[in-house]
């Protein structure tokens, strides 16, 4: 093979898979952004969604975008306070007032078993208030909070415990 | 034999049609590997994490294990190699365990029409340019493999051409 036609060769070799890739990769190709995200949002374990849904909705403030992102559209919520759909916890969390900074809420334990995620945290929804002991219980499907269970437990004034909610 | 190749080559046609075909897979895949042997250490493009939950755990217990390093040096070395043209025949041996778990990858862990069109080609392109060099590799076809020597060694080292 002569010099030239090997330089051209390797010129186009290298040429032509990176061509391909930059294709593959961009907005219109197979491999684009939202693929990749939609991969990454499947391979998260049951923990890693829930607390990504958290950290979105809580620490973010940015609950409608959460549950957009990682509420399955048949969503289905035990919570005695909204209607149970998806549509009724953006509307329940619609209600807070988030440029205040929305509710306080502090993980102390997370866990996971299978399909199943407890977070047992402290909620405060008013400032200055004791807040709140909270369970809730997540179920997590195709990377999405399918289902959700909530127990809630007011931090009284004054109690004879002597070790604290927590 | 690297005559009687130049021979065939020059005399038929379709000897240099099926020269120029397994060329062009040479230096589409070793520019391939290359260029993906590089980005594992340099990352011109973001490293792609999988296609799939599955082949998306499989790259990751392949990073954490340092595997992936192994199998993107070889990539790296064997794309070189056809790049220069140099050791042909010794990396597409190299690279076709590579090959195989791209396609694997790409064809069992993926299973979309992309991915397994992936799949197919790249062990496609490896076969073929096997197959250009198929004469060097005909020995190993032996039945009849007869005792171990050293004559290997010998000829490697100079010092008995014959090998016997």
């Amino acid at each position: 093979m002569r010099g030239w036609v090997h330089a051209l060769c390797v010129i186009a070799g290298i040429a032509a898979p990176i061509s391909l890739e930059a294709w593959t990769t961009s907005a219109h190709g197979p491999r684009n952004k939202a693929h990749y995200a939609a991969v990454e949002a499947e391979s998260m374990t049951p923990k890693e969604v829930v607390l990504a849904f958290d950290r979105l909705a809580f620490d973010d403030h940015k609950p409608v975008e959460a549950i957009m992102k990682y509420v399955a559209p048949d969503y289905v919520d035990h919570d005695p306070t909204v209607k149970g759909d998806r549509q009724s916890a953006i509307d329940y969390l619609e209600k807070h007032d988030w440029s205040k900074g929305g509710p306080q809420r502090t993980i102390k334990h997370v866990i996971a078993e299978g399909d199943l995620v407890v977070l047992h945290h402290h909620l405060v929804r008013q400032p200055g208030t004791k807040g709140l002991v909270a369970v809730d219980i997540f179920r997590v499907k195709d990377g999405k909070l399918a289902e959700h269970w909530d127990a809630l437990q007011p931090i009284p004034d004054t109690s004879i415990n002597t070790h604290g909610p927590f | 034999m690297a005559s009687e190749k130049a021979e065939f080559r020059r005399d038929m046609p379709e000897g240099r049609v099926f020269m120029v075909i397994v060329y062009a897979a040479q230096f589409f895949f070793g520019g391939w590997f290359l260029y993906n042997g590089l980005n594992y250490f340099f990352t011109f493009f973001p490293q792609p994490s999988g296609s799939s939950p599955l082949s998306h755990e499989l790259i990751k217990a392949l990073i954490d294990s340092r595997l992936f390093a192994v199998v993107k040096g070889i990539e790296l070395v064997t794309g070189l190699a056809f790049l220069a043209n140099r050791f042909v025949p010794l990396a597409a041996v190299v690279a076709f365990p590579v090959s195989l778990c791209i396609a694997q990858l790409n064809i069992i862990a993926n299973g979309d029409a992309f991915s397994v069109g992936v799949g197919f080609v790249v062990v496609g392109l490896n076969g073929l340019i096997a197959v250009g060099h198929l004469d060097r590799f005909l020995p190993m076809l032996a039945c009849d493999n007869g005792d171990p020597s050293s004559a290997g060694l010998r000829r490697l080292f100079g010092g008995d051409q014959r090998g016997r």
